[in-house]
């Protein structure tokens, strides 16, 4: 199975500071592909240089074998590569429908017309479950509401492949597990999606494979499970100290 | 003749950058882009000359009147009008400081008219001969006494508790207020202080050149260039850039002729807004974003 | 067929232009002046408002398109061409200007921008002085006279400027609900966030100065053919920016009619109040900049439409 998008050694820099060493790896068709890592790992940063935010310092991001390197961020747009930021920020004088109409009508090549723009929209929406509040303007939605417009923008491009930066942070399980449902029926339904996240009951439960990045390498590739049990990972998430204890563990039980 | 040409440029420098450095702090400070400076430069340069024909006060000695006085109008002008206005939209600060420019100056005109009138201390034709350079005495107390204001409100910036205070406010006005500091009350001393400077520009220029309304608007170019050159809101950057500018105006003048020095003026400031806006020496200040 | 409010509006704009066209058969001279000045300046207003109220980006020194306007038009008429075939051109020499010159200063933001274009302004009218030869210099250019009466050339001055003035209006209704103005209201708020929704924000913005450009050239052509003598200072003075600018404060920033309202205040007030005190005017004229930027910072059309709000039934 040929991957949709692929990262190829790709390196980054960051005022002089390597964000990314060397990162590969690829993202198949429909599937749900967990990014995680501490803080600071890069992986915002990866986002960021696939959708052609942040430069490329070494290697290539290819989608569909099109290379991304040096392409402005709103051709990538267009090549169905959708996003959504960690940090929500919304047109603040545009309405909800409004915010979703805009993904809808400048994220294709062939621009659609206003009304299948807002039909789009409107879809993009009930999605999420924000039909109710599409005459808001962005300042009068809860946490929550703005995460779910993050989602309802990025829908509206009707995506091939997206990116979702952190779209359950502060949200509360009630909140979280619908999203989960959204992104497994995305996938289901055809989407490759990569995924950054913390919440890590989220990712276990939503992701097919996840990648681990820590200090701007990746240490780890595999299911949740072999990610679970990975030495590296625990290592990287709890200390050294901890990851032996594991291991003495797991031999004593075996012996 | 061309170490006369930069001499000549130089000790005019001297004065751009005095000229400059308050638009320079109002800019870097609060963000504010304060078209009224030069208006503040044309009233310091009546003070000098009100004191100088009624009183026959030495125009050296009027800057110190002309701080005082414009550091009042600057400080209640940045109160009364700019802190208010900027409120909603910072970009508001072009419009409300060119209405304020427009006022000044025509006051200025009811006042004096648009008449043209010169003050000429007894001093004020000598000159003195270093290896063929010609260098008149009153543009070398000028070049001097700017280069002293200059250095006096570097120290003050950075050696004092109320420098530290702008300083911090210019970097982060959201967190100085936690610590205490009214962000409103530096912005309306920074104005102040920046239009003091400007003040004793004003008196200063006014002992080189012919008192008019428009005396200020010499500065205008040489404000903006000089600025965004030397790092906007840098006191020592504008120094520099201060001398650098007189150098480039008096080089291109003698080599392109004199008509040319403003378009010089206007497509260096293009160049360096576009090829390196954080200046020469790249400080970051509030008034960067 | 059913009556829409783009209808409506279309309608509304139809009657205005036709209302205005009838104007100059109830005045005459001064009045016929000022209606003619009304209109040049909510053209320029409407200009300033494209790239300004729409897109966010401060063109503080926008006056020298209406320079470059004028004085494409004055070149071709003194070069012997006809004033309908000269007009074109105080349309396209603008907008190619903001074309060429969009690339590299549309990538400044906020004050940067805005004090390029005043130096940008302010090099041209250095530049147009220095050149000579067929701008005139700083002595000027002089357009060669029309050929009738005084009368109804003014009659007809102001009704090509009320006739552009629609066109721009209708072209700013029109920008609001097409994609371009969507993208640009877009950008305005959030630019890097509009480019990754596949908004093509740096063509966007150049287009809507072009826009902007275009009609404010019109404009300076027009008022060229009109006083029939220009200078460097008159046709690239900054204060017909910064009043456009005052114009556009009151009337209310990225609205339809904030232009023409903002312009037809500001003039009127003018004419009325500070005609009397001819020395006065460019100090009342500050102290009324001072005063608008304090008091009405969002200008008057929002705040005539929040009044109006509670009174629309829900939909």
């Amino acid at each position: 199975m040929t991957d949709v998008l692929t990262i190829d050694n790709v390196s980054v820099n960051f005022g002089g500071v390597k964000a990314l060493s060397d990162v590969s790896f690829g993202l198949r068709p429909a599937e749900v592909l967990g990014l995680i890592g501490p803080n600071g790992a890069g992986k915002t940063t990866l986002l960021n240089t696939i959708s052609g935010i942040a430069p490329l310092a070494g290697g290539d991001v290819r989608a569909d074998g099109v290379s991304l390197a040096g392409m402005r961020p709103f051709r990538i747009t267009r090549r169905g590569i959708a996003r959504t930021f960690q940090i929500v920020r919304p047109f603040a004088h545009l309405t909800v429908a409004e915010n979703a109409a805009v993904g809808a009508t400048f994220a294709s090549h062939a621009r659609p017309s206003r009304e299948e723009a807002v039909a789009r929209a409107f879809e993009a929406l009930a999605q999420v479950g924000l039909t109710a509040k599409a005459d808001a303007l962005p300042h009068q939605l809860t946490l929550s509401e703005r995460k779910r417009l993050e989602l309802a923008r990025a829908l509206a491009m009707k995506p091939r492949i997206l990116l979702l930066d952190e779209v359950m942070a502060g949200l509360n399980l009630a909140e979280v597990e619908p999203i989960i449902e959204l992104v497994r029926g995305l996938a289901r339904s055809g989407l490759s999606i990569i995924l950054v996240e913390h919440v890590m009951k989220a990712v276990m439960s939503t992701c097919d494979r996840i990648v681990v990045l820590q200090f701007g390498r990746k240490i780890a590739e595999g299911t949740p499970e072999q990610i679970a049990s990975d030495r590296n990972v625990i290592e990287a998430y709890l200390g050294q100290r901890f990851a032996e204890r594991r291991a003495r563990e797991a031999a004593g039980r075996t012996a | 003749m061309i170490t006369q040409t930069i001499v000549n440029g130089l000790l005019l420098g001297g004065l751009f950058g005095i000229a400059s450095i308050g638009f320079s702090i109002v800019w870097g400070v609060m963000g504010v882009i304060n078209l009224a400076h030069t208006a503040f430069i044309t009233v310091g340069a009546y003070i000098a000359f009100s004191l100088f024909s009624t009183f026959g006060i030495d125009p050296l000695l009027s800057i110190p009147i002309s701080i005082i006085a414009l550091f009042i109008l600057g400080y209640g002008i940045q109160t009364l009008i700019i802190n208010r206005a900027t409120q909603t939209n910072l970009l508001l600060s072009f419009v409300v400081t060119f209405g304020i420019d427009l006022i000044i100056i025509n006051v200025v005109i009811l006042l004096f008219t648009t008449d043209f009138f010169s003050v000429r201390p007894s001093y004020s034709g000598a000159s003195f001969e270093i290896g063929g350079v010609v260098i008149p005495v009153v543009r070398v107390i000028v070049f001097a006494l700017a280069f002293l204001l200059g250095l006096g409100c570097y120290l003050l910036l950075n050696r004092t508790r109320l420098g530290q205070a702008i300083m911090a406010t210019a970097l982060d006005r959201d967190i100085v207020r936690t610590m205490g500091v009214n962000p409103r009350r530096i912005y309306a001393i920074a104005a102040g202080l920046g239009a003091a400077l400007a003040g004793a520009a004003g008196n200063l220029a006014a002992i080189i050149y012919p008192v008019s309304p428009f005396i200020g608007l010499k500065f205008i170019g040489a404000a903006f260039v000089v600025t965004v050159l030397g790092g906007i809101g840098s006191v020592e950057g504008c120094i520099i850039a201060g001398l650098l500018y007189g150098l480039i105006q008096a080089l291109s003048a003698s080599v392109f002729g004199v008509e040319t020095q403003e378009i010089s003026a206007f497509l260096i400031f293009i160049l360096i807004l576009l090829l390196r806006p954080q200046g020469l020496f790249g400080k970051r200040f509030f008034g960067e974003h | 067929m059913m009556i829409t409010r783009t209808h409506l509006a279309l309608l509304g704009l139809v009657a205005l232009t036709l209302a205005a066209m009838a104007l100059p058969f109830l005045l005459d001279g001064y009045w016929l002046r000022l209606a003619t000045t009304i209109a040049m300046f909510a053209i320029v207003t409407c200009g300033l408002n494209v790239i300004v109220g729409f897109a966010g980006y401060h063109a503080f020194g926008n006056t020298v398109f209406f320079g470059c306007g004028a004085y494409a038009l004055s070149i071709a008429m003194n070069a012997g061409w006809s004033f309908s075939a000269s007009l074109p051109l105080a349309l396209l020499a603008p907008m190619l200007l903001a074309g060429l010159l969009g690339w590299p200063l549309l990538r400044l933001k906020g004050h940067y921008f805005a004090i390029a274009t005043v130096a940008l302004n302010l090099a041209f009218a250095e530049l147009v002085t220095q050149a000579g030869g067929f701008t005139g210099g700083a002595n000027g250019i002089a357009l060669p006279l029309s050929d009738l009466a005084p009368q109804i050339a003014y009659r007809r001055i102001y009704w090509m400027m009320v006739a552009v003035l629609a066109v721009c209006i209708a072209v700013t209704w029109w920008l609001s609900r097409h994609w371009l103005g969507t993208a640009l209201r877009a950008l305005k708020d959030n630019e890097s966030g509009a480019e990754v929704m596949g908004i093509d924000t740096v063509s966007a913005k150049i287009l809507a100065w072009m826009i902007s450009a275009a009609m404010t050239g019109l404009a300076g052509g027009i008022w060229a053919y009109w006083i029939t003598f220009i200078e460097p200072s008159s046709a690239f003075d900054p204060l017909i920016g910064v009043k456009a600018y005052i114009m556009m404060l009151i009337g209310g920033m990225g609205t339809i009619a904030g232009p023409l309202i903002g312009a037809l205040l500001l003039e009127l007030f003018g004419a009325l109040i500070w005609a009397q005190f001819l020395d006065l005017h460019r100090l009342l004229l500050g102290c009324l900049i001072v005063a608008t930027a304090l008091a009405l910072p969002g200008g008057i059309v929002p705040l005539v439409r929040r009044a109006l709000r509670p009174a629309r039934p829900a939909r």
